[in-house]
């Protein structure tokens, strides 16, 4: 028996049979296996889900929704209770799981299920991407199976994919494609990624910091490094811990980052009031930061992504490098939030350096848009997925 | 380097409206004594960038993203707010090919929208004319006659046999019973094992006649309903509380379905044998032939499942 012809059996509503449908279902051995049932099942499901683009993020996950837009934009926090008999359930995700965090009873644990952009716990990020799929369908009767997009940093191994892939599948996701989280931030950030011409895009987000080259749906260079808004908070701990022997929590370390952090010295002086606990004393004690100080803090880790920054234009073809050096290098990603940091990398590269619109969205909105024109432009963007 | 410092008057005619975007920055550059070159520099932009984002030269300026930043570098320099600006820049025809692209995705959500209705409404219409047909097929024909349905009938056979008894026979059986009602009034006690209906006294009338014939078409009726009883083997299911009961004839067709109530009654017709479920035994009297079937036997757990067959033994 032809095996072709399976898809339009399995198909009986017309529904879209995409490449990778026909690959799979040629490589099975038999006609009507449980896992073509399944298919079946969340494909009528998927007619009452709408394509998602998620970006699965160390600090936070952005949920990107044709026609509707962002339409979720929650830590990357899950909080964990113990039962009586060993037995684990989901206690809260996200905004409220984030509230949680540090701040937790012996039974309840509030963690980070990713970490440097790529999964640390599988388990608790597939519930994580559950309860995100569900929160944006819940006025949906019928359990959603969505197709869905998801942006993986350029830096991620072919385990860690798979493993992301595995993840949103195992949350119900009926197709999932992957796509390089820089070429989703240009396309989000609006850049020329058709065009044969280079554009610069480099994406500060919690856990790494992407930098790459696109010209003509491709990404002709592509680099991470793991520094992103964690290292900044971890280097404002230590900075604390050192210059004023007190302990800050995570939380509070993230908004001193927020309130006065800033990559270029020049600007206004701002301070604020932070409460952490004295180690010599062990009491809480209060002590007053200023933005100065925050900007040596910052130091180190800011240095690690010029340096990446620089290693692009070092590495990339002249013709793309006079492109980018004409027009300038794009931020997008958190990080791109940190005062002055366009400033920075200014005087660092000597090139015009630009914050994208709305950069924390920037990566989500990217892959929503590589979602809706993917029948127009094939799989060139996707082409990664396997 | 003077030409830009002091605008000649050909500029301001190039200009566009006063308010424009590439005015007001220009406007400010100059009252801070800047020129193109000097900005550009401090942009790290081609003076021909600054050129263009004064003239509001959209050919010759990038993306809308580049030129977003480069008006907020450009006015935060020359100590503007930024915003208004960058959005009178984002509001002038260099936006039309983001949104085109953003009508296509929306047209595409519009298809998807009407395909996942049309596809709904389907579904919703099969799902009506599987719930028809299920009604159809759960509805039993029953074929029952209820106990007003069975009365009627059964008078109607008695008048059908009144009539076919010859007009001798029917004067003879007359005075048979005048002489029965003349021996009650004279005290005589009726016979032991006589119809009771027939020893029950009668109301004295005036006319013998028409209470002869008012009371003969009962017994007839008794004696020929018994006799169609007989001969058929009718089947009488009574019930004395509520109870689920599934009768089925040889055809498999439902002779009873569903859950009867107190004070039900029914005469099963349709082909031996019967098949019986009665879910509440204890509550039912089944009678074949006018006698009541001991159901203890066939019962279990006060359910019990037995066929009758025409007979009307127990299988």
């Amino acid at each position: 028996m032809d095996r072709g012809c399976v898809p339009v059996l399995c198909n009986p509503i017309g529904l879209a049979v995409w490449p990778s449908d026909l690959w799979e279902v040629q490589h099975n051995s038999r006609f009507f296996s449980q896992g073509d049932c399944l298919m079946f099942l969340r494909r009528i499901r998927g007619i009452f889900s709408n394509d998602l683009s998620i970006d699965l993020g160390t600090a936070n996950t952005l949920i990107y929704t044709r026609g509707q837009g962002i339409v979720l934009n929650e830590p990357s926090v899950v909080a964990i209770r113990q039962g009586p008999g060993g037995s684990k359930s989901v206690a809260a995700v996200g905004n409220e799981a984030k509230q949680m965090l540090g701040r937790t009873p012996q039974n309840i644990t509030a963690i980070r299920p990713l970490k440097d952009g790529v999964i640390a716990d599988f388990t608790v990020t597939e519930k994580m991407l559950q309860f995100f799929i569900h929160k944006v369908h819940e006025s949906r009767i019928i359990r959603p199976s969505p197709r869905v997009l998801i942006c993986v940093p350029c830096g991620s191994t072919q385990v860690e994919r798979r493993a992301i892939k595995e993840s949103a599948a195992g949350a119900g996701a009926r197709e999932v494609f992957l796509i390089e989280e820089p070429m989703a931030a240009a396309i989000g950030a609006g850049l020329p990624v058709d065009e044969a011409r280079g554009s610069m895009v480099l994406d500060v987000g919690g856990g790494t910091s992407e930098v790459a080259i696109t010209s003509l749906n491709g990404i002709v260079y592509s680099n991470s490094v793991r520094i992103g808004g964690d290292r900044f908070d971890d280097a404002i701990t230590a900075y604390v811990r050192r210059n004023y022997g007190a302990l800050i929590g995570e939380v509070t370390a993230e908004h001193i980052k927020y309130e006065i952090g800033s990559a270029y010295p020049g600007g206004e002086m701002r301070e604020i009031e932070v409460m952490g606990r004295n180690l010599a004393e062990g009491v809480p004690r209060s002590f007053t930061l200023n933005s100065n100080e925050i900007l040596e803090a910052l130091q180190e880790p800011l240095s690690g992504i010029i340096e990446a920054v620089k290693t692009a234009l070092e590495q990339i073809p002249p013709e793309l490098g006079a492109d980018v050096a004409e027009r300038g290098i794009v931020v997008t990603g958190g990080g791109a939030l940190l005062a002055d940091i366009d400033r920075l990398l200014e005087e660092e590269t000597g090139l015009p350096v630009l914050i994208a619109d709305d950069p924390l969205t920037c990566v989500a909105r990217g892959g929503g848009h590589a979602l809706e024109t993917t029948n127009e432009r094939s799989l060139d963007l996707l082409a990664m997925t396997e | 380097m003077s030409t830009y410092l002091i605008p000649s008057r050909e500029d301001d005619t190039t200009m566009g409206p006063v308010d424009s975007p590439g005015r007001r920055l220009r406007i400010a550059r100059q009252s801070r004594g800047l020129t193109q070159e000097r900005v550009a520099q401090e942009l790290h932009l081609h003076p021909t960038m600054i050129e263009a984002l004064e003239h509001e030269d959209y050919k010759s300026l990038p993306e809308p993203v580049f030129v977003a930043g480069y008006v907020r570098k450009y006015a935060r320099l020359v100590g503007l707010a930024p915003e208004p600006l960058v959005a009178a820049y984002g509001a002038a025809p260099a936006r039309v090919r983001t949104d085109t692209a953003v009508r296509a995705g929306h047209r595409r959500t519009g298809v998807s929208h009407l395909t996942v209705g049309l596809v709904g409404l389907g579904i919703l219409l099969l799902v009506g004319v599987l719930t028809f047909l299920w009604r159809q097929y759960q509805r039993p024909d029953l074929g029952l006659e209820t106990t007003a349905a069975a009365e009627v009938g059964r008078e109607a056979a008695v008048s059908d046999m009144l009539d076919k008894i010859p007009e001798p026979e029917l004067s003879a059986f007359l005075t048979d019973l005048e002489d029965l009602l003349a021996d009650q009034e004279t005290g005589q006690s009726p016979e032991p094992g006589s119809d009771p209906e027939t020893a029950q006294p009668q109301p004295p009338t005036t006319d013998g006649t028409t209470a002869a014939v008012g009371t003969q078409p009962t017994g007839v009726a008794q004696d020929t309903a018994a006799t169609i009883a007989g001969k058929s083997g009718a089947i009488e299911v009574s019930f004395n509380g509520p109870c689920w009961a599934d009768v089925r004839d040889s055809e498999q067709k439902h002779k009873l379905f569903g859950k009867m109530e107190k004070g039900d009654h029914y005469v099963l017709e349709g082909k031996p044998p019967h098949a019986f479920i009665l879910g509440n035994a204890a509550a039912v009297q089944v009678t074949v032939r006018g006698k009541p079937l001991d159901l203890s036997t066939v019962s279990r757990g006060n359910v019990a499942r037995f066929t009758l067959d025409a007979d009307g033994r127990i299988r």
